[in-house]
């Protein structure tokens, strides 16, 4: 092989190599996270969880529950988790908007689970947390 | 006897010919994502472009008026769930959009004839947004119309918006913040951000929407004409507004609230890694969606007295 042929190749490979490490990855590193939610014993019908930083103000995530189940990508760390989830309330109405009768909902899980939440998960190892909730 | 050893051979070895293939390959690799970010980033500038000009058009109001436009406004019979984008009609070119509405005696937003509420907006529409010409938003079809839904809202502040109380930002309910209000530096405020529309139709799988985010025609009450910075820029958690086109939508999620309490419409973009904004200086920025949520949310307010450092 002449030494013009080697040079030409050994060029591609550099250049290849640098075209393999690219530009790296953006944005905080997150691990996927997943679990079960149930209310009173069984799977939460819909709702929203929201993984909070437990020290300071930063970044959270919220992924939804669907038939007791969630799955989310979570920055690794200690959290605060919180849960919320809507129903409709029985013969009631809103009419807030001009000519329009509609079902009214509310949030009905209990303020220890999402306001003041005590929910807790330390994401990093474990990336299966299960919460069960109660109330009425 | 000239042996091949002593001439030097004409044309190509099949070495060669393989490592031009390949630094032919590699280039090609290079440039075909560069060609898609192009078309983005060709997207995106526009929707700068879009958004500069709106930042002028406030600030005209503000020379015009003495004022900035309120964000939304709520009471009495005439035009009630009014919002900054129809004041501020006369200073993006719509004058004459603007002469018709004003002319038009109704009580409701959402009940302006079809001819005026359902004109698309080019200006107030992102590119980057395959949804738009997008309606909805502002309750669905009332008056034999929809309402044009566009991309940018104003800066309510760092917390739920409140018709009550005082908000934290820029525009709200019945605002009149004027620019010695901003006593953050105009520099250090936000004005106007983007949010993402649930899709071009009136309604989604979950039916239709009142006060998404854009929903300028009648979705004013729920907080459609504006965004808090409570969360990142394209945040994971979900908008919470009084009725949702799609709760799953990509990048967007919805919790619908049946209430008009404390809506939350968080900036969200198409752009990669984050939304761009005008401050209140007339300045427009890209925001990372990776931004320190201090920063982001002292952003948001016109006379917090916080010290940021805007990246």
């Amino acid at each position: 092989m002449s030494t013009h042929a080697l040079r030409c190749l050994l060029a591609t490979a550099s250049l290849s190599a640098l075209l393999a490490t690219g530009c790296g990855g953006d944005g905080p590193e997150v691990v996927p996270v997943s679990g079960n939610v149930t209310w009173n014993g069984d799977p939460m019908p819909s709702g929203t969880i929201v993984f909070r930083p437990a020290d300071g103000v930063a970044r959270s995530e919220a992924g939804q529950i669907e038939e007791g189940y969630y799955s989310l990508d979570v920055p690794p760390g200690a959290k605060t988790v919180e849960i919320t989830a809507r129903r409709v309330v029985e013969g009631k109405f809103d009419t807030s908007n001009p000519g329009e009768k509609v079902p009214l909902t509310e949030q009905y899980v209990p303020k220890e689970y999402n306001a003041e939440t005590t929910l807790e998960a330390d994401v990093g190892d474990t990336t299966s947390f299960d919460f069960s909730l109660e109330g009425s | 006897m000239m042996t091949r050893s002593q001439s030097r051979p004409t044309g190509f070895t099949l070495i060669e010919l393989l490592v031009v293939i390949a630094i032919i390959a590699i280039l090609i690799a290079l440039l075909l994502p560069a060609v898609q970010q192009a078309r983005e980033a060709a997207r995106r500038s526009t929707c700068k472009s879009s958004l500069k000009q709106l930042g002028i058009a406030l600030h005209n109001y503000h020379d015009t008026h003495s004022v900035f436009p309120y964000g939304s406004f709520d009471s009495g019979g005439y035009h009630r769930r009014d919002t900054w984008m129809q004041q501020t009609l006369p200073f993006i070119e719509q004058g004459n959009m603007y002469e018709q509405y004003a002319d038009w005696n109704g009580q409701w937003v959402m009940d302006t004839p079809p001819a005026i509420k359902d004109l698309p907006i080019a200006l107030l529409q992102c590119a980057s947004d395959p949804a738009g010409p997008a309606l909805g938003g502002g309750g669905g079809t009332r008056s034999g119309g929809d309402g044009f839904q566009g991309n940018y809202v104003t800066c309510v502040g760092d917390g739920a918006h409140s018709w009550s109380s005082n908000n934290s930002g820029m525009f709200y309910a019945d605002s009149d913040t004027r620019i010695r209000d901003v006593v953050d530096g105009t520099s250090n405020t936000l004005m106007v951000s983007e949010v993402i529309i649930r899709g071009g139709s009136v309604s989604g799988p979950n039916g239709i929407s009142w006060g998404a985010g854009g929903g300028y025609w009648g979705g004013g009450r729920g907080g459609g004409f504006g965004f808090t910075t409570l969360e990142v820029p394209n945040t994971s958690l979900p908008d919470e507004i009084y009725a949702c086109k799609d709760v799953n939508f990509p990048r967007s999620p919805c919790s619908p609230q049946t209430n008009y309490t404390a809506p939350r419409i968080y900036a969200r973009s198409y752009h990669t890694g984050g939304v761009q904004a005008v401050l209140a200086d007339g300045s427009t920025k890209f925001v990372s969606e990776n931004i320190d949520l201090v920063t982001w949310r002292a952003m948001g307010t016109r006379q917090g007295g916080e010290v940021v450092e805007i990246p």
